[in-house]
């Protein structure tokens, strides 16, 4: 669709960011047409389609998929979940096998690589071509250490080119338990009345911990009996280092990528990460942010079992993944509130409508390899998901 | 929902989003055959052995037929059975 304003004024050179960009619901529409219609989307992780005939339903990023692994020839495909006939959504289960989708509303019945198997009472079509009836099939799709991408665009880099620098950290979660990993604890999900993208933001942003999540550090600092090390180390260690990792990606890495540890009982991945446009690490799970209006988001936490662990240790994996993260944890709560409710509460106010995204920017420096690198509590990570958007939205990424 | 459950008898049901069937073993013949019964409509099928053993030639593609609405529960000439 055409944007009335161009995308590139809406970021200045000195990285103050217009709150339209939160808010506009033009902008969603342009987002959902030129990022979601573009990008490399994550959709499942291999063990979720493990043997031939499991599904799982998602979305491509704002669009319904079902993810099938063949029946009869174990490849994967991503199916838009929409039945050919008058569009209810065919699969209605996070997850199950089934070598066959019949939708609820007629009956029309479809194989799970999408083909239109039959239809009920079908004498009264009569020339209907079933053979472009099935199921829209996405046309490119590729896994990566595990995690299955899809992409609406027939044409575009490769799954390869397009992760670049943040292959290297994925192959690093793929190798988080002693025979890799899997997401079968499932997910739990959130929804909050604000912009997708302020959740991505926040999950690489360790600016906000000490304020956001001072109660937590309270807590914590009483469990370990001194103030907890978390804060000390995102101002001062030099081995915790933000990076933009290129194409809209970036990493908060807490010292060493391989062993490194947030010490803040978070969660065991040695390192925050963000995926452009909307796949994200952090804790011990992976995050999947869902557009779904340009005020209103769907969030679903995974978190990540380690495959060889016994299920004792798997379990101390999901009790300090809820301890944080869960309904009724101690950080995940105050994140919607304050980084989101707050946020988007506040960007009702229009008078000078732009936020400051420059933290940092003086101290950033560009690495051999082509990577900005930052200090952990600098906002390198969010001008690296905005140079992203604005390559995506078209614009001319001159900052 | 997804769900599987046995009873003493030692039934079987199993549910998808898309049906819902009990399996159990006749034995009201001379023989052991297979029952598989609809729990929507209670339309229910007796395999036996060679019936069954031929199954496993099949792959997916070529029990398509049987899956086709309108060649088996949904044809015009039937009406409707659930």
């Amino acid at each position: 669709m055409s944007l009335t304003v161009d995308p590139g004024t809406l970021i200045t050179e000195d990285w103050r960011l217009h709150g339209s960009v939160y808010t506009d619901p033009e902008i969603f529409a342009a987002e959902r047409e030129r990022i979601f219609g573009k990008c490399w989307l994550y959709v499942a992780h291999e063990s979720e389609v493990r043997e031939p005939g499991d599904y799982k339903t998602t979305f491509a990023g704002t669009q319904p998929v079902i993810v099938a692994r063949g029946s009869d020839d174990g490849e994967v495909r991503v199916l838009i979940n929409r039945c050919r006939h008058r569009g209810a959504t065919v699969c209605q289960d996070e997850k199950g096998s089934a070598n066959f989708f019949r939708c609820a509303y007629h009956g029309w019945t479809y194989r799970n690589n999408g083909d239109l198997r039959g239809i009920t009472y079908d004498d009264a079509y009569t020339t209907l071509d079933r053979s472009k009836l099935g199921l829209v099939r996405l046309p490119r799709v590729d896994s990566y250490a595990g995690f299955i991408f899809a992409s609406f665009a027939e044409e575009g880099p490769s799954l390869d080119e397009y992760l670049g620098h943040a292959k290297r950290y994925l192959d690093i979660i793929a190798r988080q338990g002693p025979e890799g990993i899997r997401l079968s604890a499932g997910a739990h999900n959130l929804t909050y009345e604000g912009n997708w993208k302020l959740q991505v933001e926040n999950t690489i942003d360790n600016y906000h911990f000490g304020f956001v999540h001072r109660s937590f550090m309270e807590v914590l600092a009483e469990r370990i009996g001194q103030a907890p090390p978390i804060m000390k180390k995102i101002l001062h260690d030099p081995t915790w280092r933000t990076i933009d990792l290129g194409n809209g990606h970036a990493v908060h890495e807490f010292g060493d990528p391989e062993t490194g540890n947030n010490q803040g009982q978070l969660g065991d991945l040695p390192f925050n990460l963000i995926v452009f446009p909307n796949l994200c690490f952090v804790g011990a799970q992976l995050r999947h942010v869902l557009p779904k209006r340009a005020n209103k988001t769907v969030v679903r936490l995974y978190p990540i079992m380690h495959e060889g662990e016994s299920d004792e240790q798997n379990a101390a994996i999901l009790r300090t993944h809820e301890g944080f993260y869960g309904p009724a944890g101690m950080g995940g709560p105050d994140d919607i509130e304050i980084a989101f409710d707050r946020v988007t509460d506040g960007m009702e106010a229009t008078e000078d409508d732009w936020l400051v995204l420059s933290r940092g920017l003086e101290r950033e420096r560009r690495a051999e390899d082509g990577t900005i690198v930052g200090h952990a509590a600098d906002e390198v990570p969010q001008r690296a998901f905005y140079r992203g958007w604005l390559a995506a939205m078209g614009a001319e990424v001159n900052r | 929902m997804s769900s599987f459950h046995r009873v003493e008898d030692g039934t079987l049901y199993l549910a998808s989003e898309f049906a819902s069937v009990s399996v159990a073993i006749d034995t009201t013949g001379n023989g052991p055959r297979l029952r598989i019964t609809n729990q929507q409509n209670g339309a229910a099928i007796l395999l036996d052995p060679l019936e069954l053993a031929s199954l496993t030639w099949l792959d997916h593609e070529r029990l398509g037929p049987f899956l086709d609405p309108s060649q088996t529960g949904w044809s015009s000439n039937q009406g409707a059975p659930e």
